[in-house]
């Protein structure tokens, strides 16, 4: 991986308002002077280290959950079930009580899972670059080995790693909903339960973030798994390329970096965590695909058997409804039985147009006039349903909001001036991000 | 019709009861228009700061960067001779040009103007929408970005609201566009939309409307319906009007819609009759929806009866008559499950609930 590579390796976002003269690798650990945004990076841990402090001096026994209430709002994350005490750290700046910046979220599931690989892989890798840490490993319904090896993990790494687990197997999505919820780092980065992309591309994925992008969507490239899986993987992506217009080539791989408010504001269930990326390029966040390095992988080779291809139909059937009719289910039920109709009603007039017309042999009552009176039937009927659709969000709008606000200048800009708080929070801070990337076309 | 039942409505207002078509909009800041009644009751509006604002223009735009800066100065000349507190909201659509900019440097400049930006292009509904959402005047008036709606209109139709009226809508009687491919679809889709909502209205398309904030801030609007808005409103008890207004050729940028939307429209009135009539009783709409099948059903036994034979199954005509009798039997039935189904929908979601109703009786208002 050279840094050229990276301008090709970024396939043409849409909206990228990357900063692509900066290269990461050059400078591993000398990062700061790079990153454009260091300074104000550092400048708000300052301004919470300052503000921690004052609020641990306030009440010591409190100090655990003080420091972080800044970036917690909710009282829920503030009971992060595995810290087990507090022991100093080498580096004093790394300190996993505060300023937690990037959360590693791991949904295991099965029991032989490689943890402590993770982890440490990671982990390392993120303290090279200077950043601070946490990695919450979620068993989803499993225990065995990955389970015991986890807390051993806990214990070594007080304040790092958080093993939580679900009585009964939840599915991915749920899993990284639990953990989200726990997590303090305002970067998330999802992994599978073993090494499988290259760590060093950490430091790629999050200075794109850094850069503005709000999710970083891995592409294995190129892959080492056989030659067969890699044409149904090829197939499916081909397939969400088309239908759901998300320019991604490898959805299936779970190595994701994103910010939090992706899910603060994309709420996933069942299945959808396979198209995480393409919910959030939908939802108009800033969505960045990056070539990286695979290293192995996992699981089935071959034919998967069929339970497995229908499954995936059905999520992408369910997926390209839920993205596009959401709001207007009548236009997809009621387009899909308007042609039924339209056909059966062809067919059994153009019958009784014959019969009588034309005089041809034959009893009108055939297969074909029964088959044309069904599809009619059918095609009303599939009406039916969109209206029941309709109603079912009429009824619930208000909990569907159609439109999402990514800022409100408010009127009278005089107003804030004697506030510096809010004027900060009336300026756009940095104007590619409000701007440049609107301007990005003109 | 559409009278509720009156024990639910609170006890303040019974005695406007019977008075005017209303309608439970369902939420807990929804209205109950009473609009029969002459003399004005304060509503339980706060009396909040904001709310001495009494007009905020809504104004979606989506590449309207040369159209922006005049529109603005048309705003202001129109509503500052007005002399009330007035604000305009600007919401980006995503614009691709520097639509964002030209708004950010009128909002440096004028104290009264907020702009709204998307983070995803939605469309012009949920622009207006979000318009309505945060809008703080009592009046809300709505305005197309592209300059052929005259500001200078808006007085106008302030004033028709005031007269006593919920919802005034525009009405563009000399279109300046293409006939056959803007103004000769439009009318065609306005008279349906007339004919089957009941709401009289000849030109639904017109962005520029005037309404009352408290009609339109709950009323949901989603997926395009900002066309259905007089109708859905009217489907409330909101009194509708609707006044000629200015159309004016367009100077710059070009038109974001096209024709191809036949089919949407019909199937849009599909679901706008249900939702703006039968909301709270969908059964009977699925029930009415069934009616030309139960008449053909009808019909072809009749002409059976009158062609000759009485209905023996050996003959073809007799074995097509019981096909036809099952198949149609069958929609039916499935259309009345539906229908239950779609009680279903509307009691759990409880929107109907009396406890999520608030009482309004409108009418002429001193002014601010």
């Amino acid at each position: 991986m050279k840094a050229d590579e990276i301008d090709s390796a970024t396939p043409q976002p849409e909206e990228t308002p990357v900063d692509r003269t900066h290269n990461p690798r050059s400078q591993p650990t000398g990062e700061n002077e790079a990153d454009p945004y260091a300074a104000q990076r550092a400048e708000k841990q300052a301004r919470k280290r300052a503000q921690a402090a004052a609020a641990a001096g306030q009440s010591k026994e409190d100090d655990e959950s003080a420091p972080t209430a800044e970036e917690l709002p909710k009282p829920k994350k503030q009971k992060s079930p595995k810290v087990v005490a507090r022991v100093d750290v080498a580096a004093p700046e790394l300190d996993p009580a505060r300023d937690i910046e990037v959360t590693i979220i791991v949904p295991i599931q099965t029991g032989d899972g490689r943890v402590r690989d993770v982890v440490e892989a990671l982990g390392s890798e993120l303290e090279r670059l200077g950043r601070n840490w946490e990695c919450i490993l979620v068993f989803d319904g499993v225990r065995g080995p990955a389970w015991e090896d986890a807390h051993r993990l806990a214990r070594e790494k007080p304040g790092r790693v958080h093993p939580i687990a679900f009585q009964q197997p939840a599915g991915e999505s749920t899993c990284l909903t639990a953990a989200f919820e726990r997590a303090r780092g305002s970067i998330i980065v999802t992994s599978p339960q073993y090494v499988q992309v290259d760590p060093f591309e950490l430091s790629r994925m999050l200075a794109l973030v850094d850069g503005g992008a709000d999710f970083v969507s891995p592409w294995r490239h190129p892959r080492i798994d056989p030659y067969l899986n890699r044409i149904q993987s090829a197939l499916f992506n081909w397939v969400m390329r088309r239908i759901m217009h998300a320019p991604f080539h490898d959805l299936n791989c779970y190595f994701r970096v994103f910010r939090r408010g992706v899910l603060e504001d994309v709420a996933i269930y069942g299945d959808q965590y396979r198209f995480l990326p393409a919910i959030a390029l939908r939802q108009g966040f800033k969505v960045v695909e990056l070539k990286v390095r695979h290293l192995k992988e996992w699981g089935g080779k071959g034919f998967f058997g069929l339970g497995v291809y229908a499954r995936r139909f059905l999520d992408i059937l369910g997926v390209v409804f839920l993205s596009k009719f959401t709001l207007k289910p009548l236009r997809f039920f009621g387009t899909l039985g308007g042609i039924c109709a339209l056909i059966g009603g062809a067919v059994c007039l153009s019958r009784v147009a014959s019969k009588w017309i034309l005089e041809t042999e034959g009893a009108l009552l055939g297969p074909i006039f029964m088959l044309g009176a069904l599809l009619f039937v059918l095609g009303v009927q599939i009406i039916g349903f969109g209206l029941v659709g309709e109603i079912i969000i009429y009824t619930q709008a208000r909990n569907l909001r159609e439109y999402r606000i990514e800022r409100i200048w408010e009127s009278g800009p005089k107003k804030h001036d004697d506030d510096p708080d809010r004027t900060a929070a009336v300026e756009p801070l940095d104007p590619s991000r409000t701007t440049g990337g609107d301007g990005g076309s003109s | 019709m559409s009278r509720v039942r009156l024990e639910k409505a609170r006890a303040g207002a019974r005695r406007g009861i019977g008075l005017g078509r209303m309608r439970f909009l369902g939420d807990p800041t929804a209205l109950i228009l009473l609009p029969n009644m002459k003399e004005t009751v304060q509503s339980s509006a706060p009396s909040s700061p904001e709310s001495a604002i009494r007009i905020s223009v809504v104004v979606p735009v989506f590449d309207e960067e040369a159209n922006l800066p005049i529109l603005h100065e048309e705003i202001v000349a129109a509503l500052d001779p007005l002399g009330v507190a007035w604000e305009v909201l600007y919401v980006d659509d995503r614009s691709l040009d520097q639509s964002l900019v030209v708004m950010l440097e009128l909002w440096k400049k004028d104290g009264r103007v907020r702009v709204v930006k998307f983070r995803a292009r939605s469309g012009q509904t949920a622009a207006m929408a979000a318009g309505f959402d945060h809008a703080r005047g009592e009046i809300v008036v709505t305005l197309d970005g592209d300059l052929q709606n005259d500001p200078a209109d808006i007085p106008k139709l302030v004033a028709e609201l005031e007269r006593g009226f919920d919802v005034v809508a525009g009405w563009r009687k000399s279109r300046q566009d293409g006939f056959v491919l803007r103004k000769l679809p439009s009318k065609i889709a306005n008279r349906l939309i007339a004919w089957v909502t009941g709401v009289q209205i000849h030109d639904t398309g017109c962005t520029l409307k005037a309404f009352r904030r408290e009609v339109v801030k709950n009323l949901p609007i989603y997926a395009e319906q900002h066309r259905f808005l007089p109708a859905m409103s009217a489907g409330g008890g909101a009194r509708v009007s609707e006044m000629v207004v200015n159309h004016r050729p367009r100077r710059f940028g070009r038109s974001k819609y096209g024709i191809g939307r036949a089919t949407r429209v019909l199937l849009d009135l599909l679901s706008i009759k249900m939702i703006s009539s039968f909301s709270h009783r969908p059964l009977q709409y699925f029930a009415l929806l069934t009616a030309p099948f139960v008449l053909g059903l009808f019909g072809y036994m009749i002409s059976l009866a009158v062609a000759k034979a009485p209905i023996d199954f050996d003959t073809e005509w007799g074995r097509i008559a019981l096909v036809l009798f099952m198949l149609l039997f069958m929609l039916c039935a499935y259309f009345v499950m539906l229908g239950l189904l779609a009680e279903l929908v509307v009691k759990a979601s409880g929107m109907h609930q009396p406890r999520h109703t608030r009482v309004l009786v409108s009418g002429p208002r001193s002014g601010v």
